[in-house]
């Protein structure tokens, strides 16, 4: 009898032990502020958004911060290998996109992609469009195409950056209609917007959110949205799909970390970033800035992926964006 | 303008060819209307080119007028201290990650304080630990500026 | 009138108790992150944009213009206490303000810039006040070969910098512009001439390459002086602030740096880094005695000082007018203005006017609150630089390290410091210029975009860039400079020949 106590005892206490580490590590998680790595620069639409996120996440994360931090460079490489090449004991959080971990992969050829990172929360979907000057003669879609694929290589359009969504997105257009138009790089919407209030292009493509000020005061258009569907904040635009053209450009957003992150510390994460982007306050200051959430859990981070994936590198082909 | 002079515009002009040459073969240089990566480099490696042979005749001339002359830029100069103090630096770049900051900051600090005009052991290390200290505490601290930990983990 | 009640009410809004403390903390903040190392004003904003969150966002921006041009006034302290400059719209400061230090002339110099800086914010928010919609149209109008023309009018301008060679300043020009091409390329999104260095990927960073060019390789410079215990700074602190003759000498660069930099300013893209080296050049020109310039002439630092912090004020035209950002600080303003749910644009002026005058009437209060704080800490400063430079320089050195350091956390970036650190030093013991090879670093990266731009707009033609106006005009006059400063020395060589 005592005997059998004593293993019991023993058997208990060595359970107790291998299990305290384990539930203090998760209970304890996190013990400091966190970082959310963000591959642009300050100022920028993905920072602000990031910053605006992460403004009331302590909250929800035992009240440690989340800290924004920008690594810049390399046109978010130098980004996501800081992410990988650092510890994976979920403290560093990383914000990606469609660029980051799409098209810049597939064009570039990386050595690593999406399947190096877990998903933790979807932030946004969609947000590009296309734009032409009121004033510009052929103003509708179906007099734009007709125009230039009577004036070959005539129009001159800019976008948000060479590889970027809105530039895919015009290169995918103009193969799938067959017209021939010229694509002027800039480093950013900033500058394109001048390009084309200055009337030096006729069209931009862009993210709606720095024309919206132009479009309310009528002095641009917007002739269709990329998305596969209308974005919260304009309803009234179409996108190209509705309007007969087969191209989707998928932007979203997605927090997340790199592979090898404990699984009770990415459930933590999961369940912070869920109520983060249920929070009232957060939401609001989110379309204030422009960027309405499409919330996603981490259960269906493959699925996004893995269709973006097929549909970027289908498109990268198309627009003959291809890395070599 | 020096013999040294000549010597240098060489070394551009070399310089402008390199970058010429990677401009064209490794780069491309597009067409005209949509010009490649590598059309500005060219362009600009062929101004350097034209500058350097100007810089060239013209040290060429001037030394021909003087042949006397051999300056030397070295002569009195404590240029073995100049080389010590750029060794230091690249040691501390390259020892930040391993030894961390405070004892990377201290030691780069002593070594550097020892190789200037003379001053005392104790004095050097104390200005090393005060100043260690209070810039981690500056930057590190109030400025969340990231410090790698090194082995001794701080 | 309306223009003034606009303006009277802004100021309404600026002086009330509130705004005032967040003025003064952000021109305190700004000025003490300016002065460190790698920090400039758009480093500044952005570490200190979470702070503004919980605050009216015309508090906001009041206090964030303080933290801007706290941090601009930072960065001049540096260059013209340690030959280092905050960030590209400071170096011209190095080069005469550095030389007055040396000869114990650090306060006039710091209290000239502080004054220039305040006046020259006046003027520009005059200008802001009567010319803010027309100028924003006319910002319009510069488009891609006409941002490549004023590029080109700009390195022009370097051939006025230099004391030596004017080859030598143009060799320096394209070596500048030819560091600048390494790294992303903007149209292709490739790397190149990145000599596979991840570190070079996104190009050499500003931060690390003026570290290395001015703060290490002046120190290098200085210890490999021979003459013994040669105090660097030990000549006799001559007065903490400007006298009358030098009032005298940089009231009409003062002037004529602020209308240089308030029109420069409104072009997006290095508005304040080009103004004041134009500024700069002009003083050259202007002078009696041009020679002056480079050894300590205080109206070396009065025309650049004043172009930059107009060009400030400038900057402000495409954000508020457009929603347009000139540059990283104006993108920073704009995102902490759409934090607080305001989007800058031809709307707002007509919906929130408040908050395009309040602002306004902050900058201003910022420059006054900057002078007020400042004055004062020149003696603070003057006195640092009474420890023994045997003690001063490895803390130079520290400071540097730190600031290439923290740029991106990356201990790489300290070696690129060091590699210009040390091309630096050699270069100058060449008898070679590193303005112009800053200023063309710069500029390049535009530049060469520029030029892509307009060539796929023009379909191949290079007659664009003399067909439009605008861009004509600036072309002109960037091959008339060049060829007015390079025809002297020709002559000279015909004397010097026929003599030999």
């Amino acid at each position: 009898m005592k005997k059998q106590v004593l293993i019991h005892w023993v058997l208990g206490l060595v359970i107790f032990f291998f299990t305290i580490p384990h539930a203090l590590a998760a209970e304890g998680f996190p013990t400091k502020p966190l970082e959310l790595i963000v591959p642009f620069a300050a100022g920028g639409g993905t920072d602000v958004m990031c910053r605006t996120m992460v403004a009331r996440a302590a909250s929800f994360l035992s009240n440690q911060p989340v800290v924004v931090v920008n690594k810049t460079g390399a046109a978010t490489v130098a980004a996501s290998r800081y992410v990988l090449d650092g510890r994976n004991d979920g403290y560093t959080l990383y914000s990606t996109s469609t660029s980051s971990m799409m098209i810049v992969p597939l064009m570039q050829k990386t050595d690593f992609s999406w399947r190096d990172f877990m998903g933790i929360a979807q932030v946004l979907r969609g947000g590009d469009g296309f734009f032409v000057r009121t004033d510009f003669p052929h103003n509708t879609l179906e007099k734009f195409i007709a125009y230039a694929k009577q004036n070959p290589g005539k129009i001159k359009y800019t976008s948000a950056g060479t590889g970027s969504t809105t530039h895919l997105a015009m290169e995918g257009f103009a193969a799938a209609v067959g017209m021939d138009i010229k694509h002027i790089p800039t480093k950013g919407d900033a500058e394109a917007v001048m390009a084309i209030l200055g009337g030096h292009v006729v069209a931009a493509s862009g993210s709606l959110t720095p024309y919206k000020p132009h479009l309310e005061s009528g002095k641009l258009k917007c002739l269709a949205q990329y998305g596969v569907e209308r974005d919260k904040l304009f309803p009234q635009i179409p996108t190209f799909k509705e309007q007969g053209i087969d191209v989707i450009v998928d932007l979203w957003r997605w927090v997340v970390v790199p592979k090898g992150v404990a699984a009770d510390r990415v459930k933590i994460l999961a369940a912070a970033f869920k109520n983060i982007l249920h929070d009232k306050e957060t939401l609001a200051s989110l379309e204030k800035v422009g960027n309405p959430v499409t919330y996603l859990p981490p259960e269906e981070y493959e699925n996004v992926m893995k269709a973006s994936e097929v549909a970027m590198a289908k498109l990268l082909k198309i627009a003959k964006m291809e890395g070599k | 303008m020096e013999r040294y002079d000549r010597i240098i515009s060489l070394i551009w002009i070399a310089l402008g060819i390199g970058q010429c040459m990677e401009s064209w073969v490794l780069l491309g240089l597009g067409s005209v209307s949509e010009p490649g990566t590598g059309f500005m480099p060219f362009v600009v490696g062929l101004v350097i080119i034209v500058l350097s042979v100007i810089l060239l005749l013209e040290s060429s001339i001037e030394v021909k007028k003087n042949p006397g002359r051999k300056v030397s830029l070295w002569s009195d100069t404590h240029w073995r201290r100049v080389i010590y103090i750029v060794i230091l630096l690249l040691a501390y770049a390259l020892l930040l990650p391993k030894l961390g900051y405070l004892i990377a900051t201290f030691l780069v600090l002593v070594f550097l304080l020892k190789s200037g005009e003379p001053i005392k052991w104790p004095a050097a290390i104390i200005v090393g630990i005060l100043t260690s200290t209070i810039s981690y505490l500056v930057f590190g601290i109030w400025l969340s500026v990231s410090f790698p930990k090194g082995i001794l983990s701080f | 009138m309306d223009l003034f009640t606009n303006l009277y009410q802004g100021f309404q809004i600026g002086l009330s108790p509130i705004n005032l403390i967040y003025c003064f903390i952000g021109v305190l903040l700004g000025t003490l992150i300016g002065v460190l190392p790698g920090i400039g004003p758009s480093a500044a904003i952005a570490l200190l944009l979470p702070t503004t969150f919980r605050v009216s966002p015309v508090s906001a921006i009041i206090m964030l213009a303080g933290i801007y041009y706290g941090a601009m006034y930072g960065g001049s302290t540096t260059s013209i206490l340690v030959n280092i400059p905050g960030e590209a719209a400071s170096v011209v400061t190095c080069l005469d303000g550095y030389q007055m230090a040396r000869k114990g002339r650090a306060g006039p110099a710091l209290g000239i810039s502080a004054f220039g800086s305040f006046i020259a914010g006046t003027l520009s928010v005059v200008g802001l006040m009567i010319l803010a919609i027309p100028l924003s149209n006319v910002a319009l109008k510069f488009g891609f070969p006409e941002y490549f023309a004023i590029m080109c009018l700009g390195l022009s301008i370097v051939s006025y910098l230099g004391r030596g060679s004017i080859f030598k300043a143009l060799t320096m020009a394209a070596l500048g512009v030819s560091i600048s091409f390494i790294g992303m390329d903007v149209v292709v999104g490739k790397p190149r001439f990145d000599f596979g260095l991840l570190v070079l990927g996104d190009g050499v960073g500003l931060i690390p390459l003026l570290m290395g060019l001015f703060g290490i390789a002046e120190v290098l410079s200085n210890m490999e002086q021979k003459s013994l215990a040669r105090e660097i700074f030990q000549a006799k602190i001559k007065g903490l602030l400007p006298s009358a003759r030098d009032w005298i000498d940089s009231l009409g660069a003062i002037f004529r740096g602020s209308v240089l930099g308030f029109f420069l300013g409104i072009l997006p893209g290095g508005g304040a880094v080009i103004s004041s080296f134009i500024s700069y050049a002009v003083e050259k020109k202007v002078s009696k005695h041009p020679e002056r310039l480079g050894t300590g002439a205080i109206e070396g630092v009065a025309g650049p000082e004043s172009a930059n912090n107009a060009a400030t004020g400038g900057a402000f035209i495409p954000l508020f007018v457009l929603g347009i950002p000139s540059n990283v600080a104006m993108a920073l303003l704009l995102g902490a203005l759409m934090i607080h749910g305001l989007q800058p644009g031809p709307l707002l002026l007509k919906q929130h006017p408040e908050i395009f005058w309040g602002t306004v009437a902050s900058m201003y209060l910022g420059n006054a609150m900057l002078l007020v704080l400042n004055l004062p800490l020149i003696g603070v400063w003057v006195k640092l630089l009474r420890v023994p430079y045997k003690i001063l320089f490895p803390m130079i050195l520290l400071f540097c390290l730190i600031g290439a350091y923290s740029v991106n956390n990356n201990p790489a970036d300290m070696l690129v410091m060091l590699f210009f650190g040390v091309l630096g030093y050699l270069l100058r013991k060449y008898g070679y210029e590193l303005a112009p090879l800053v200023l063309a670093f710069v500029l390049g990266p535009q530049m060469e975009q520029a030029f892509r731009q307009s060539l796929i707009l023009s379909d191949g033609s290079f007659a664009i860039f003399f067909t439009r106006p605008i861009s004509a005009a600036a072309m002109g006059l960037a091959v008339f400079l060049l060829i007015t400063a390079v025809i002297p020395t020709f002559r000279v060589k015909r004397e010097k020949m026929e003599t030999a």
